[in-house]
């Protein structure tokens, strides 16, 4: 695979469209592993699906990988173009990504053989059912006494 | 009595100004606000005049090409000034810029001031980010309701605000200035470089602006990636309970 760099034409154009505005200062981004860059995520968990959410512009549908387990999320997906991310220095320390990494620690467990993936615009959102759904409880009580409002 | 100092400073070292219309974006909803502002700052090719700094900024200052720069910006040129923030405005920080913008706009006689923002909604997030967003515009007075017309943007009938936009337009009302605030749908947690489009898409009109977005979609891969650390840091200042944290939201 042909790999573009977001530094050369492509970063150049979003320079032109942002000179120096959200340019990161490295900080967080030295906790990084080589060359995989942690996607922004979301986790929501409803009453039976957990569902999950990572941000990868500039990738495929082809080139994404996702790996579920009852309690983790794991998402590996090449970039199109390496993408390049100033830190101090810009020119000799930045850093170049050539795809995503990134697991998920889920807060419940889930049943991974149900899941689901649905891939557009860059954003893959992951759907899997909770294996500790709750059960209805059924509740007693004085329910006659205060419809007849006595 | 003793006067406390102002814990807020609009710094405006630029010509002297007329009337000018004024758009504000700071970090919230998918960052829509300042993609936007940033995107209309370079294409117009507006000039920095000045900056906002107060004791209630977090310890940031932004580094562009070795040279330190206060992390909100003044830009301008003509009768035109954007605002825009790179840090997310949290807690009292949030209300106190929204205040000083607001006593500022009207020192100016601000023929109007209009912020930028994202709503977070379900059918953006169903979209996945894809395609357009619907954009919706909120006024505080007569004038900037009958502007709000020219925008297409739909009317917000009725329904709650918080955080920075809803104290921006509460202090322009108490300067009798007028003001809106245009919400586009948007993702919530990732940048929505489509929603800004929609937004300088209610502008141009509102304003008699001629910005382009086309580039804005074109690089709208690349933008994302070069916003997720203002993201996350936006996502951060937003927990865990948005409205008493500075996060903004509007619902109806």
């Amino acid at each position: 695979m042909a790999i573009d760099d977001y530094s050369e034409g492509g970063r150049d154009d979003i320079d032109r469209l942002f000179p120096g505005l959200f340019r990161p200062l490295g900080g967080s981004l030295f906790d990084e592993g080589p060359k995989g860059l942690h996607p922004l995520s979301k986790v929501d968990v409803s009453a039976e699906f957990v569902t999950v959410t990572f941000d990868v512009p500039g990738v495929d549908r082809d080139d994404v990988t996702v790996t579920c387990t009852d309690d983790t999320v794991s998402i590996e997906a090449e970039m199109r173009k390496s993408f390049r991310s100033g830190g101090p220095g810009r020119s000799e320390s930045s850093f170049e990504y050539v795809r995503y990494s990134r697991r998920i620690q889920l807060p419940v467990s889930v049943d991974p053989d149900k899941g689901t993936a649905k891939f557009k615009n860059g954003i893959i959102v992951i759907k899997l059912p909770r294996r500790d759904q709750g059960k209805t409880v059924k509740i007693s009580g004085d329910q006659a006494k205060n419809k007849s409002g006595k | 009595m003793p006067q406390h100092p102002k814990r807020v400073q609009v710094v405006d070292f630029g010509p002297r100004l007329n009337k000018p219309n004024v758009i504000v974006g700071v970090p919230e909803a998918g960052l829509v606000g300042t993609i936007a502002c940033s995107y209309i700052v370079e294409q117009l090719k507006l000039e920095e005049r000045g900056y906002i700094d107060s004791d209630f900024m977090p310890p940031v200052m932004v580094v562009h090409d070795s040279g330190a720069r206060y992390p909100m910006h003044i830009f301008g040129k003509d009768n035109l000034v954007v605002i825009i923030s790179e840090v997310p405005l949290a807690g009292r920080l949030s209300f106190e810029v929204a205040k000083e913008v607001a006593a500022w706009a009207k020192s100016t006689k601000a023929e109007l001031v209009v912020g930028v923002t994202g709503a977070p909604s379900r059918a953006r997030e169903e979209a996945q980010g894809d395609g357009k967003s619907t954009v919706v515009g909120v006024g505080n007075d007569e004038t900037s309701l009958q502007a709000l017309q020219t925008s297409g943007a739909l009317p917000f009938q009725d329904g709650v605000m918080t955080g920075f936009y809803a104290s921006l337009l509460k202090y322009l009302m108490k300067e009798r200035q007028s003001g809106a605030v245009l919400l586009a749908e948007s993702l919530g947690q990732f940048p929505d470089p489509g929603a800004s489009v929609s937004i300088i898409e209610a502008l141009n009109p509102l304003l008699s602006l001629k910005v382009d977005s086309n580039a804005l979609l074109k690089e709208a891969e690349g933008i994302r990636l070069r916003t997720r650390e203002l993201m996350q840091q936006t996502q951060q200042a937003q927990q865990p309970a948005a409205p008493q944290n500075g996060g903004s939201s509007a619902y109806r």
